[in-house]
Parts: structure tokens; C-alpha cells; sequence
């Protein structure tokens, strides 16, 4: 089975809100003394993949520091990586640049995103993808099993050691988290499935040697002109702001506190 | 101009999709999509009653949200979601939304048309609800040429009583909790006396505490009740997007600097084993009190 997982590097969202700054007139984030991560729901795609086994290739659209989050990716044990140098975009670009070195880079059984970044958090790379690619699309995923020789295999977390899938599945099945619950989807491959955290995709922390090994080893390097894609009208941010909170928080004892929510509660 | 409202059988996005289409003027339809749904055919059939709208809006329901940008694509159109603002501006659809895990706020202007928004509807005060939603008609036999998935099992949490989104009292739980039992023991006694919901930041779900519908924040749910009260919660930003249509936080933490203070309207800085259990015994002396005059 071939996965390719799309991960993005962003600005540490961990940043407080006291160091964080805007460029008004660019409309975008000062990178200031922030550090820059990987997305943590691409982590946990690529997590989820590493868990059901199979060859996989991560991808990244950014500028030329984005190849840390490859060579990350690669020491938590993807077999591959490529790096498509570019920068920005709305949504829709995004998923053409990504669809594009897909093409060139597949063929892939699965096709796994973040449910949504960090940063912008606009939430529509895998959704887009699907359709650039003209393929089903599962969200909000937290675990996928695959149907092999007649039975389905449990991702256990050991399968990545393993070729054990080693051929295009036959059946996917995806959990996905749902405003009430969860569901089970069923899905022949290729399918895009976006990926949500969960307590058993919480990314792997990489060894210390692979962590070094992964610097030796190849990328796959493509330009976006390489790819011949073109920009496309989509949305524009025409204004971007750091809202001006005046909130005083009136600090309590218990008595003080119990009246107020009796107040606030018997109002309702 | 047209704008079509699309309801996965909710009565209060309904009527806060309504509001933002009066915003944004024209006429509005609803289509109401009930029963089975299933991700691919619903998709089919929404692009066929969508043709001919300029503006299709969505609420912030996980169908909603997986909808939305595929339904944009396959239309011509752009989608932007997680609004708490619309206007027309020049003709053009512009939406607010919080970036940056809640630090920062964009305004964005669609440049396709259909604009297809999804919404945090209970952002928008009420508009009147179109007359009567029509129900999505299907033909699953329409389009064989597409490859389908299935939905094969729905579990709904037994914890769910009522959608969090919709909660007027919330109470809830952070990492400072230190594990399930403060949540059974401690919080959840103090939600059935206020008649609250329960809800959790991600450090608690991820720890798998509690069950991860449970999850507010950026990538949670946006929640909009009259009081929060946020327990052993420090205020990341990333969990402050989800509660800033709060109207009355409260904030109960050991740390005197957690950032949760800056947004809290009171607060008591002190161990939540200490206060909670106290908090419930007023609470019962004043519904006592208030029940005898």
C-alpha cells in the first residue's frame, strides 16, 4: 500500500499572545523570535499512516525551511519525501500544487492531510485535493484500518517495522469523530482522509540515530512553474487584525463566586 | 442574488443562518438534508440544488464543515468557513473569522461565485427562518461514475445529551484536572446542580480523560453559552477561540498568571479540590434559600 501524507510547517501556535505580532500591510504573522513546527494534525496523518503500515511518502508546499518538517518526518520513519519550493497561497492553490506532485509522484492508495493548519486554519487542503484529484473524500479521521487478503488489519503501531501491506489494499475502513460520536466509513482506495487527534495518533518521538540518518537521505525536489501551475482567482485577506480585549477579571472567594453564578444561572 | 441556507436538521443554526442571509440581502430557500446521509451522494444532490446560488451557507456541524469547500469546488465557487461575521461589500461576500488559534482576526473576500460559507451560527442573532426548508431529493442511481464510501456505523456517545453548541452553562475541565476522576467526581457533580454541560480543552481529551466530543477550542467545538466556567484550565489561545462568544467566564486555577485571568470576568486562583466542593455547597445553601422566600 502507498500513502503520501501533505504536511505543512507553520508558525509555533504555542507562541503566547503577548509575542505575538502582525505585518498589517502584508496581512500576515511577524515570525519574530517564534519557531517554526510542523502542523500538529499532519503529524498526526503522518502518525495514523506509520500505524497502518505501508510505503510512505510525505509532502510538503512551502519555502526552504519546510524541509525540516520533512527531515522530521522522515526520522519518525517515512520512506520518503518530496519538496515542492514555493510559498503562500489561498486554499485552492494549495491543493493544485498538491494534486499536481501527487500526480507525479504516485500512484497512491491513500491520501492523507491535517483536518486543518495551525495557522490559518482554514481547514480545506484535503477537501479540495479530493476533488482536484476527482476522489472520495473522508474527514475527521482518527484511524484507519485496511482490508488485506481477506481480513481487516488493526493498526497496532507495529506495522510500520514490517512490509506486512504491501499491496493495494482491497477495503479501507476510517474512524472519524463526529459532533456526537464517531462513525465507520467504508471506502475502496485511493481516497483522500483528513486527520483529526486522538489519543492512540499522538506523534511518535523520533531516536535520536534516525533523527541524524534522516539528514543523509534524499528528496524529491519540484518548483511550482515545474509543475505548471498557474494561479487561480479564490479569496483574498483584505484585513488582518490583533482584536483589543477589555476584559477585567473581579477575583472572588466562594461565597462571592456562588452568588454570581446563582445570579447568572437564574436569569436564564 | 439568491442565497441558500443548508440544514443538517438543526433548529437554532437555522435560525442563525437566516440572520447572516439577511445581512448579506436577497433571496433566501433552505434545503433541508435529513435521513441517511452519506458524504459522496449528499454531495451529489447538493450541487444539483444549489445551481444558480450566490451565496450558500452552512453551519459549523462536522457535515457542514466537509461539505462545504467540495460543494465550492464543484460549483466554480470558494468557500470560507468558520465565520462570525458576513457583509457585502461592492457586491462582494467578505467574512470575519478568527486566525492564528484566536489571536488575530481576518476579514475575506471571496472572488468566485457561489460563495459557500460555513458559519458559527449561533454567532448571528436570528433572522426569520425561511418558511419551510425543502428536503434534499436524491437519485442515488444518478451518478455511477464516481467512486462512493460508506458510512457503515454511527455511534453516538452516550455522554451527549444535548449539543454542546447549543449549551447555556458549560463546565469544563483542563490538564490542571489530572485525570478522570476530578472530572466524575468533582465537575460533574457541580453540571448536574447547574443543569450544565460538560466540555474539556484538548489536554484532557488528548490524555483520553474524557471522550473527545467533549473538546473545546479552535479544534473543537465553538461553544456560545451565557456562563463558562473553565476549571484547572490555563487559556491557550488555541482554546480561547473556541469560547469567545462566551458571555460570562468564569475561571478557577491554581496559577495566578494562567492566561485564562486576561478573559475570565471572575475568578478564584486557588486549587480546584478546594473551591469546587465548596462552590457546590453554597450553591445548594443559596437554591435552598432561594426556594424558601
Amino acid at each position: 500500500m502507498n500513502i503520501v501524507v501533505c504536511m505543512k510547517q507553520i508558525l509555533d501556535p504555542e507562541v503566547p499572545a503577548r509575542d505575538f505580532r502582525i505585518d498589517a500591510a502584508r496581512r500576515e504573522a511577524e515570525r519574530g523570535s517564534a519557531s517554526l513546527v510542523t502542523n500538529i494534525f499532519c503529524e498526526n496523518a503522518l502518525e495514523t499512516a506509520l500505524q497502518s503500515g505501508g510505503n510512505i511518502t510525505a509532502l510538503t508546499y512551502g519555502p526552504e525551511s519546510a524541509e525540516d518538517t520533512l527531515r522530521k518526518a522522515l526520522a519518525m520513519k517515512a520512506n520518503a519525501a518530496a519538496h515542492v519550493a514555493g510559498e503562500g497561497g489561498h486554499p485552492l492553490h494549495v491543493a493544485q500544487v498538491l494534486a499536481a506532485a501527487i500526480r507525479k509522484l504516485g500512484p497512491f492508495d491513500l491520501i492523507l492531510t491535517g483536518r486543518e493548519s495551525g495557522d490559518w486554519g482554514a481547514g480545506q487542503t484535503g477537501a479540495l485535493l479530493a476533488e482536484e484529484l476527482g476522489l472520495p473524500c473522508v474527514s475527521f479521521a482518527d484511524k484507519i484500518e485496511v482490508m488485506n487478503d481477506g481480513g481487516w488489519q488493526m493498526a497496532d503501531g507495529k506495522a510500520s517495522d514490517s512490509s506486512a501491506i504491501r499491496h493495494p489494499p482491497s477495503a479501507i475502513r476510517v474512524r472519524r469523530q463526529t459532533d456526537a460520536g464517531f462513525e465507520t466509513v467504508e471506502a475502496q482506495p485511493p481516497l483522500v482522509v483528513t486527520i483529526t487527534n486522538a489519543e492512540h495518533n499522538v506523534p511518535r518521538i523520533p531516536k535520536v540515530r534516525d533523527v541524524m540518518m534522516a539528514h543523509k537521505q534524499p528528496l524529491t525536489r519540484f518548483t511550482v512553474d515545474e509543475l505548471g501551475v498557474a494561479p487561480a482567482d479564490y479569496y483574498e485577506i483584505v484585513e488582518l487584525a490583533i482584536p483589543q480585549k477589555e476584559t477585567r477579571c473581579e477575583l472572588l472567594d466562594v461565597d462571592g463566586l456562588a452568588q454570581r453564578i446563582a445570579e447568572i444561572t437564574a436569569a436564564l | 442574488m439568491t442565497n441558500v441556507l443548508i440544514l443538517f436538521a438543526e433548529d437554532r443554526a437555522a435560525q442563525g443562518l437566516a440572520g447572516a442571509a439577511e445581512q448579506l440581502g436577497g433571496e433566501t430557500r433552505a434545503i433541508l438534508v435529513d435521513g441517511d446521509y452519506q458524504i459522496e451522494e449528499t454531495l451529489d444532490a447538493l450541487v444539483d440544488a444549489c445551481r444558480g446560488a450566490d451565496v450558500i451557507l452552512l453551519a459549523n456541524d462536522t457535515y457542514s464543515q466537509e461539505i462545504a469547500p467540495r460543494l465550492a469546488h464543484r460549483l466554480g465557487g470558494a468557500c470560507v468557513g468558520d465565520g462570525v461575521g458576513v457583509a457585502r461589500v461592492d457586491g462582494r461576500v467578505r467574512v470575519t473569522r478568527q486566525v492564528y488559534g484566536g489571536k488575530a482576526h481576518a476579514v475575506v473576500e471571496v472572488r468566485r461565485s457561489p460563495a459557500v460559507l460555513w458559519l458559527r451560527a449561533r454567532s448571528f442573532s436570528g433572522g426569520a427562518a425561511a418558511a419551510s426548508a425543502a428536503e434534499l431529493s436524491r437519485d442515488p442511481g444518478a451518478r455511477s461514475g464516481r467512486r462512493s464510501t460508506r458510512i457503515v456505523e454511527r455511534n453516538v456517545s452516550a455522554q451527549t445529551h444535548a449539543r454542546l453548541e447549543d449549551a447555556q452553562v458549560i463546565i469544563s475541565g483542563g490538564r490542571g484536572i489530572g485525570g478522570p476522576e476530578g472530572f466524575r467526581d468533582e465537575l460533574e457533580p457541580l453540571a448536574k446542580m447547574l443543569g450544565a454541560q460538560m466540555a474539556a480543552s484538548r489536554a484532557a481529551c488528548d490524555a483520553g480523560w474524557v471522550p473527545p466530543t467533549w473538546q473545546v477550542g479552535q479544534t473543537g467545538k465553538k461553544v456560545a453559552p451565557e456562563l463558562y466556567v473553565a476549571v484547572a484550565i490555563t487559556g491557550a489561545s488555541q482554546h480561547m477561540a473556541g469560547i469567545s462568544e462566551a458571555r460570562n467566564i468564569v475561571a478557577i486555577n491554581i496559577d495566578p498568571d494562567a492566561p485564562i485571568f486576561k478573559h475570565a470576568r471572575y475568578g478564584i486562583v486557588d486549587d480546584y479540590r478546594k473551591v469546587v466542593p465548596l462552590l457546590r455547597e453554597r450553591l445548594t445553601n443559596l437554591g435552598n434559600h432561594e426556594g424558601k422566600r
